[in-house]
């Protein structure tokens, strides 16, 4: 059986090369996901070593499974060799403890990574060594199904496990490279089908079945995409159409005066300010608050009730705070205003200069006119939020009162957006709940687009033009749910600020604020925990909602009591540089992670699938192998079977005779004797012949005679050996043209 | 039922004979082999024969070389409307000089009887020579005559859209084992044909091969071949498929279960076989079941036939596989 169907010769060669192009191709398109590295390179010489051993092996061996066992080994030693070592070069592995530990901690960085990465994800060794075992893996995969089984068609499972990340982000990895991806496919399932089929019949059902398959997979992919699209983290698989560059010098100011009609113009990627310390534990940095909304536009509205020094712990009321303080130096660059960027938890600020603090606006300025070019340390002792508190919590009323908090301008559509709100949250029991329900219904891609360009006005609301066009940028998504929040009874305002930085590159726990992390997000006001920010804008600009305000979190309470040190991993000695293991804080509260959690256990999932499948198809072929057959009857079957992977089937109607019948027209067809193919020698067929005939008596004879056939299995073997060696010979031949 | 099965003697003599009697055919009827065979089949089998086609095509001659190639006795019966029932029976005539009745005996007391153009008869004729068929004895006047053995009827008919026809009534067609359909002989099938008539009638030629003592046997010799237990369970599957089919308003009685395995019996002896392959059965489903079926009307107004329908069912009907599985013969075997 293995002896027919192998793929040998020059198709072999053929086959791997065209296989190494896909698994490329695949792995090019990571590149959109984790920004270039030195992986790159290493993934790239690691699968070309691995494919020149694995035809080589396939050369020598005839086991399907054997290459593919020695590939494995191969690749774990050289992985372990490129990432187990001490330094960053290719070692001899010593398989030590301290080798797998090492190793074990690349992973846990890796995961890391992945789960908290912003995509371009910026590569961590961990994740490194991740993606060069990814394609190699993916390439063992491939080439056991295509080449070593023969089963082109499945290969395109751990190829699209490769294509999977870029494609269901939604980057863009260009036109060529999908075409090269497709092509490629294509190529390999020519290359490794097994028979040139040139009867109708099989022609038209192969068709049909290619026809079935191809609407049910277009069926189920467009419900799957409709499923998925109904997800709330969906938000983060849109792609910002015109987040331009904008090549100016000119230092930035936030606008205090938010315009719901404004489109957002292209902002660029200076650095604005910088900061030590952890992404994780800072959260967004804020700098102004906003009260009054007038149907267009947002003004300064709350009235400060005084001004103070700002000393010690800043918080508009008694902070409850149970964990260390967090210390982060903050670099003003190229950032104008007075206001101070401070995150939205309580924190003591040591800067130079005189510094006043509003409470009433919870913000902190400067006697100058200007923080740019000031360093300043930040003592942050957050709060200890968590979806349970605030469950527990109830909307509350500020010490100014709510009055001003839950003022909403008298429009021609305030009733409608009123009854809307109203209705997104019925059936929310708590005030949390209600606010848990209004940001997820922004948040979801069935309703809302992310858009920097706005729809034409239609009415005078401005907050009804966004959520009936579903089109708009953070500033749109934050007044609709401060709108709405004050709609449903909850005081809330505005605040204007900047995302978390993103890791600067070259300097460790350096974070770098640029005028692309300027955001604008509402706030609402709780009894017992103050104000507390949500995040209603999808989360392709923003991540993942705070970890209290995400439903889809893995478990809130757990994460937000670990203490600040125990939950950090010793950093890993065997880091390079650029290999900063996040550390995971108590406070993660403020935590923005890019590529989300659910959708990495969705990729892991598919994957682990794909590996049941293969198992699943393995063992299968493994048990036909293993079980001789007995008997005429089995023996028939065998032949059968066989005789199928040459395109000569039969129906369970058919008679033996039928069937032999079948196998002498299908052998002396005319595409298979034309000129400049081989012919099967006139001995090998009468031998065939001779043997096909006794096959058939004994088949009969066991079953519808009164004596059975009492033909032995050594006679039996040999029919139908001697039955199939024209048709190997003929597909030999074939296979070597 | 405890039988032996045949011996390999038996067999060859079978085979032997019927491979004579269809030379003997085959000298007159060109270019037909697998119908000379069904017809042989069907006569060893005891079963009675239908042929349908266009007048002209040698129905009545396939039917005269069976008879003069075995040594019987042969009836020939044309069929006309004004025929009467006691024209084929036979009369008791009063002898005035015995002052008692004497039988008569009408064409069918014969071991072939050539029932020509049968559907051109009355309704009342034509149940009285059917009604012979099925007992293969006849009353006349409160008394009942055996009719020889072996007893087949050859009826030909003309396809009922002719003019002037009596078609057969479902009931009728379901006492022929089998209808044949003779069909247009090839191009040189054709040529050969009339180069032989040319000269001489080669029906004149033929001489007896067998005697009715050899048919008689050969017909005990079939009833005793070995049929398997998955090979009832595949004609059975058959019959219930035709029942079960859309495409029929009426399927295939259980007699034409019986019909068919009893023809394919005599089609295994006449390959020197002790058993029957579903080969066999495939090769008659359609001349034994076809002229009992009637399709549905959805599948007569899309234009499909009855021997259609018949192969969908045989090219769908999964072949028994478990055939071993007939103990109880098997012992009959080895007792």
């Amino acid at each position: 059986m293995s002896q027919t169907s192998r793929i040998s010769g020059a198709r072999l060669w053929l086959c791997t090369a065209v296989l190494v192009v896909a698994v490329l191709a695949a792995f090019r398109s990571m590149t959109t996901v984790v920004q270039s590295g030195p992986w790159v390179g290493t993934g790239v010489m690691g699968l070309l070593l691995l494919a020149l051993l694995l035809v080589l092996l396939r050369v020598v061996l005839r086991s399907p499974l054997a290459p593919t066992a020695w590939g494995i080994l191969a690749s774990v030693l050289g992985v372990a060799g490129q990432y187990g070592g001490l330094t960053s070069t290719f070692s001899i592995p010593r398989p030590t403890a301290e080798t797998l530990e090492r190793l074990r901690l690349l992973i846990a960085q890796g995961e890391q990574t992945i789960v908290e990465g912003r995509i371009p994800v910026q590569p961590t060794r961990g994740l490194e060594m991740l993606l060069v075992v990814g394609v190699l893996a993916t390439y063992l995969g491939a080439e056991l199904v295509a080449v070593g089984l023969g089963r082109g068609g499945l290969a395109g499972l751990p190829l699209l496990a490769l294509w999977s990340p870029a494609v269901s982000y939604e980057r863009d990895v260009g036109i060529p490279l999908l075409l090269v991806g497709g092509t490629t496919y294509v190529l390999l399932l020519a290359l490794t089908r097994r028979r040139p089929r040139r009867n109708d019949l099989t022609w038209r059902r192969e068709a049909t079945t290619a026809l079935t398959a191809a609407a049910a997979v277009t069926v189920g992919a467009l419900a799957l995409g409709s499923m998925a699209s109904a997800l709330p983290f969906a938000g983060s698989m849109e792609l910002p159409s015109s987040w331009g560059e904008q090549n100016t010098d000119s230092p930035l100011r936030l606008s205090t005066d938010l315009d719901m009609r404004a489109n957002l113009d292209g902002r660029s990627n200076r650095p604005l300010l910088e900061y030590t310390g952890s992404a994780r534990s800072i959260g967004a940095l804020r700098t102004y608050t906003l009260a009054t909304f007038d149907g267009e536009e947002w003004q300064r509205g709350a009235r400060s009730t005084g001004l103070v020094p700002a000393n010690g712990l800043l918080w508009p009321d008694q902070a409850e705070t149970s964990e260390e303080p967090l210390i982060v130096d903050v670099r003003v660059l190229a950032l104008e205003g007075d206001r101070l960027p401070v995150p939205a938890e309580p924190r003591a600020v040591t800067a130079d200069g005189v510094w006043l603090y509003d409470a009433t606006r919870d913000e902190i300025i400067g006697s100058d006119t200007s923080v740019r070019g000031l360093d300043y340390e930040l003592t942050i002792s957050p709060r200890e939020l968590s979806a349970d508190t605030l469950q527990a919590d109830a909307a509350g009323a500020p010490p100014e009162g709510a009055a001003l908090y839950l003022d909403v301008p008298a429009t021609q559509h305030s009733a409608d957006i009123s009854a809307l709100a109203q209705e997104i949250v019925a059936g929310a029991g708590t005030t949390y709940d209600q606010a848990i329900a209004l940001q997820s219904y922004l948040r979801s891609s069935q309703n809302f687009a992310y858009d920097t360009e706005l729809a034409a006005p239609q009415t005078d609301d401005a907050v009804w033009d966004f959520l009936t066009s579903g089109r708009g940028y953070c500033v749109q998504f934050a007044t609709a749910m401060t709108l709405m929040a004050r709609m449903v009874g909850i005081p809330a305002r505005m605040a204007i600020g900047f995302l978390p930085g993103s890791p600067d590159e070259d300097r460790r726990d350096t974070y770098v604020v640029s005028a692309r992390q300027a955001h604008a997000w509402p706030e609402l006001y709780f009894a017992d925990a103050g104000w507390v920010r949500f995040e209603p804008t999808p989360a392709q600009q923003t991540g993942a909602p705070p970890i209290y305000a995400d439903p889809f979190a893995p478990d809130p309470q757990a994460s937000a009591n670990v203490p600040t040190s125990s939950a950090m991993p010793t950093t890993a000695p065997t880091t390079g540089p650029g290999g900063q293991v996040a550390e995971r804080e108590g406070y993660v509260g403020i935590g923005d992670a890019e590529v989300p959690v659910a959708a990495f256990a969705g990729v892991t999932g598919g994957v682990a699938v794909l590996l049941v499948g293969l198992a699943l198809v393995l063992w299968h072929r493994r048990r036909r192998k293993r079980s001789v057959p007995h008997g005429p009857e089995e023996w028939w079957a065998r032949l059968r079977e066989d005789l199928a992977e040459h395109g000569i089937r039969w129906t369970d109607a058919t008679t033996p005779r039928q069937a032999a019948h079948l196998v002498r027209s299908a052998r002396t067809r005319p595409a298979l004797t034309s000129p400049g193919e081989p012919v099967p020698e006139a001995a090998l067929l009468a031998d065939a012949d001779a043997a096909l005939d006794r096959l058939v008596a004994a088949v009969e004879a066991d079953r519808y005679s009164p004596r059975p056939s009492g033909a032995g299995a050594e006679d039996l073997a040999a029919w139908v050996a001697a039955v199939e060696r024209p048709l190997a010979a003929v597909g030999a031949a074939v296979d070597e043209a | 039922m405890v039988h032996a099965l045949p011996s390999p003697a038996e067999l060859d003599t079978f085979a032997e004979t019927a491979d004579r009697v269809r030379g003997a055919m085959e000298s007159v009827i060109s270019g037909r082999p697998d119908l000379v065979r069904l017809t042989v089949a069907v006569f060893l089998a005891e079963g009675h024969l239908l042929l349908e086609d266009v007048p002209g095509v040698g129905k009545t001659t396939l039917a005269k070389s069976l008879a003069k190639a075995i040594d019987c006795s042969v009836g020939r019966i044309q069929f006309t409307p004004d025929l009467l029932p006691s024209d084929l029976t036979g009369v008791s005539i009063y002898r005035q000089a015995q002052h008692e009745f004497e039988f008569r005996p009408g064409p069918v007391f014969a071991n072939i009887v050539i029932a020509d153009e049968i559907n051109r008869a009355s309704p009342k004729t034509q149940s009285a020579l059917l009604e012979c068929m099925q007992e293969a004895q006849t009353t006349i006047d409160g008394t009942t005559y055996q009719l020889p053995r072996p007893f087949l009827v050859v009826a030909t008919q003309n396809p009922i859209e002719m003019e002037g026809t009596y078609a057969l009534p479902e009931a009728q067609r379901d006492r022929f084992m089998a209808r044949l359909s003779v069909g247009y002989p090839a191009r040189n099938a054709e040529v050969e044909m009339l180069e032989r008539q040319e000269t001489a009638d080669p029906l004149a030629a033929v001489r007896p091969v067998a005697d009715v003592e050899m048919i008689t046997a050969m017909v005990g010799t079939a009833r005793r071949l070995y049929a398997a237990q998955g090979i009832k369970q595949y004609v059975v599957d058959l019959a219930e498929a035709t029942r079960t089919d859309p495409m029929l308003r009426l399927g295939a009685s259980p007699r034409a279960a019986i019909q068919l395995l009893r023809c394919a019996k005599a089609l295994a002896a006449m390959s020197g076989r002790d058993h029957v392959l579903p080969d066999d059965i495939q090769d008659l489903a359609v001349p034994v079941l076809a002229h009992r079926l009637l399709p549905s009307t959805d599948a007569r107004l899309a234009g499909h036939t009855v021997t259609e329908s018949i192969t969908a069912i045989v090219a769908r009907t999964r072949l028994p596989i478990s055939g071993r599985a007939s103990a109880p013969d098997r012992r009959a075997t080895a007792g």
